[in-house]
């Protein structure tokens, strides 16, 4: 406070007259969510709820078909989205009104997911070129041969960079590829970042190769809850205020604090990273940004990413604090204007999927991109 | 001359002699103090050395203590010695050094000696410690900045207007917009990966105790099952490439 707010008592009694009056509202406030709080069960709180079947396994990868919700066009090639390791697929189902997998299933595709499952220390000594040459891989290939056709692989976040590798390494296997929020030029455009934007790029460019390998040695895997850590930090003001004063701008609305939780399950359900693929994701990849150089190898064979032959579609989100616009749109360069596409979506990172704005913009743009492709092929 | 008088004479010649070789040899140890000072005694200078150490970290600490009842009233400072938070701020160097010398010891075949990995453990322990004050005086300095942008902007006359919701979301918006600001500057950065490296290192140390725990007590150890975990990959992806091949031809 400045002198001038030392003021009068009766300045000083009004003003704490009138901050008591907040705090009793802000109180009742807080004590209505509260209320809906106690009583709503974990199990209340359901995620990813749209049925699916598992129809491939390889270890502890799987992938599920979803089963169709209307008649499923045989036009277009199956759709196999894949999430990255740093957190799960349910984002993309996480409740019925804000589900992109319900949304391309009304679109009458034909969905598929792919779960990389739960890595415990066992996993290891999995690498980039195993999840990219074997797991992922394998898995297009299962699809491929069960459709008959090349398939629609949809990447998400780490996700894509995965599937944009692939694409580049064994064009033959894919129709299409969609990326969202995919990191392709890790050192993106840090002059240009707007305050809160790239800190993970330059994070981990700060950090030492032998830190980096250290840290997850130590652990075997790259712990859940370090990334989970990492990631609150990107957001400090949020993340020390959504327990309580979030919770209590929800006012005990039922309907938004069970969103809150929903999305609160999708966090804690943060999997542990396979060891060897993070080193080679922060050092390979965000430290020396090999992937944009063409020196980002798999299996000893450069991914040179001019080799995507099929049409692409690049989503990012403009306010994404993790993934900078300028990291994902570097993809561009790489593949020819008549065969790339660009949707920027006006919301953060994990906006791109969860917000009701993304369902029409992000689910149904995918849904209009397959769809004019089958129509030029 | 009587005998009694001869006596008296020889008797003052003598303390005269003494009084005269006494200020003498004064004055030679005055003059040779002054050119090279008198070593002190070797068990009086660690002493000293040690009580200086101690008060580096722990100011209150009278040495005396243990000769008054209930500890006297350096009770407090007695314990803070044992108050490891305090260390890293008062006497780095000195334990640095300490713990240093300890791990520097050359290894005896047949001789069980644990202060090498004492003293590693302690300077780990030490990194760690001023890692997190760096780390906090880093963060401390955001706040302070946002705080003075806050009070700048906001006065008790403002709050009259019983705008308490506005005051709030002002002070947020000033304390997230420091934070992020700070979190993208060198100091900041520098003084994460000194956090992170720290606690890498001491999570290594737990490790490290536990597989000597797990060894003595005949248990696997993480070692261990890391190589065979390794072996079971090697074997699995070397077995899915031969399935590959045989399907191929």
């Amino acid at each position: 406070m400045t002198e001038q707010a030392a003021g009068k008592p009766e300045d000083f009694t009004q003003a704490y007259t009138l901050a008591m009056a907040h705090l009793m509202q802000a109180g009742i406030e807080s004590m209505r969510s509260s209320d809906i709080l106690g009583a709503i069960a974990d199990t209340d709180v359901e995620i990813a709820e749209t049925p699916a079947d598992i129809i491939y396994q390889q270890d502890k990868v799987t992938v599920s078909r979803y089963r169709p919700l209307t008649d499923v066009n045989p036009n277009i090639a199956p759709v196999l989205i894949v999430y990255g390791l740093f957190g799960r697929q349910t984002m993309i189902d996480l409740q019925e009104d804000r589900s992109m997998v319900r949304n391309l299933l009304m679109a009458g595709l034909d969905v598929h997911v792919l779960d990389w499952g739960n890595p415990t220390r066992a996993d290891q000594f999995i690498t980039l070129d195993d999840l990219i040459d074997i797991y992922l891989r394998d898995a297009v290939v299962d699809l491929k041969t069960r459709s008959g056709m090349p398939i629609n692989l949809f990447g998400i976040c780490e996700g894509g960079t995965l599937c944009a590798s692939l694409a580049a390494l064994s064009p033959e296997l894919l129709s299409s590829l969609a990326l969202a929020i995919t990191p392709i030029d890790f050192d993106g455009d840090p002059d240009n970042y707007w305050q809160g934007e790239g800190f993970l790029n330059q994070w981990l460019q700060n950090m030492r190769a032998e830190d980096i390998t250290d840290l997850v040695d130590t652990h075997g895997n790259l712990p859940g809850a370090f990334s989970g850590a990492m990631f609150s930090a990107l957001t400090p003001i949020t993340s020390m205020t959504k327990y309580n004063l979030g919770l209590q701008a929800l006012a005990g609305n039922r309907d938004k604090i069970l969103n809150f939780l929903r999305m609160e399950k999708w966090i804690a359900d943060r999997p542990d990273h396979p060891g060897a693929a993070a080193k080679q994701w922060f050092n390979d990849l965000y430290r020396e940004n090999k992937l944009m150089k063409g020196a980002f190898q798999v299996e000893g064979q450069t991914v040179d990413l001019k080799k995507i032959k099929c049409p692409v579609l690049n989503i990012y989100a403009l306010q994404d604090h993790i993934v900078p616009v300028s990291t994902s749109k570097a993809l561009s360069t790489f593949i020819p204007k008549s065969r790339y596409k660009e949707i920027g979506f006006p919301g953060g990172h994990v906006g791109v999927f969860v917000s009701s704005k993304a369902q029409g913009v992000v689910a149904g743009g995918l849904v209009d991109w397959l769809k004019s492709n089958q129509k030029e092929a | 001359m009587a005998e009694n008088d001869f006596e008296k004479m020889m008797k003052l010649w003598a303390s005269g002699s003494e009084a005269f070789m006494k200020a003498q040899a004064d004055m030679v140890e005055k003059f040779g103090e002054s050119i090279a000072p008198k070593p002190k005694d070797p068990f009086e200078e660690s002493m000293e050395a040690w009580q200086n150490f101690i008060k580096s970290w722990a100011p209150g600490w009278d040495p005396s203590l243990f000769t008054k009842p209930g500890f006297g009233g350096s009770r407090d400072a007695y314990f803070a010695m044992f108050d490891t938070s305090t260390w890293a701020t008062h006497a780095p160097d000195q334990l640095r050094s300490i713990f240093q010398s300890m791990t520097n010891i050359p290894k005896l075949a047949d001789f069980y000696n644990p202060s090498p990995q004492l003293g590693a453990q302690w300077q780990e322990v030490l990194d760690f410690q001023q890692a997190t004050q760096k780390f906090g005086t880093v963060m401390q300095s955001a706040w302070q900045r946002a705080y003075g942008r806050f009070s700048q902007k906001y006065s008790l006359d403002d709050l009259k207007s019983g705008d308490v919701k506005g005051a709030l979301d002002a002070w947020l918006k000033a304390a997230n917009e420091e934070l992020l600001d700070i979190q993208s500057t060198q100091a900041f950065m520098d003084a994460q990966r000194a956090m992170i490296v720290a606690t890498t290192q001491l999570t290594k140390r737990q490790a490290e105790w536990a597989e000597s725990w797990a060894e003595k007590l005949q248990l696997p150890t993480r070692t261990e099952i890391d190589d065979l975990t390794k072996t079971v990959y090697e074997l699995k992806k070397e077995i899915r490439n031969l399935k590959k091949e045989l399907k191929g031809t």
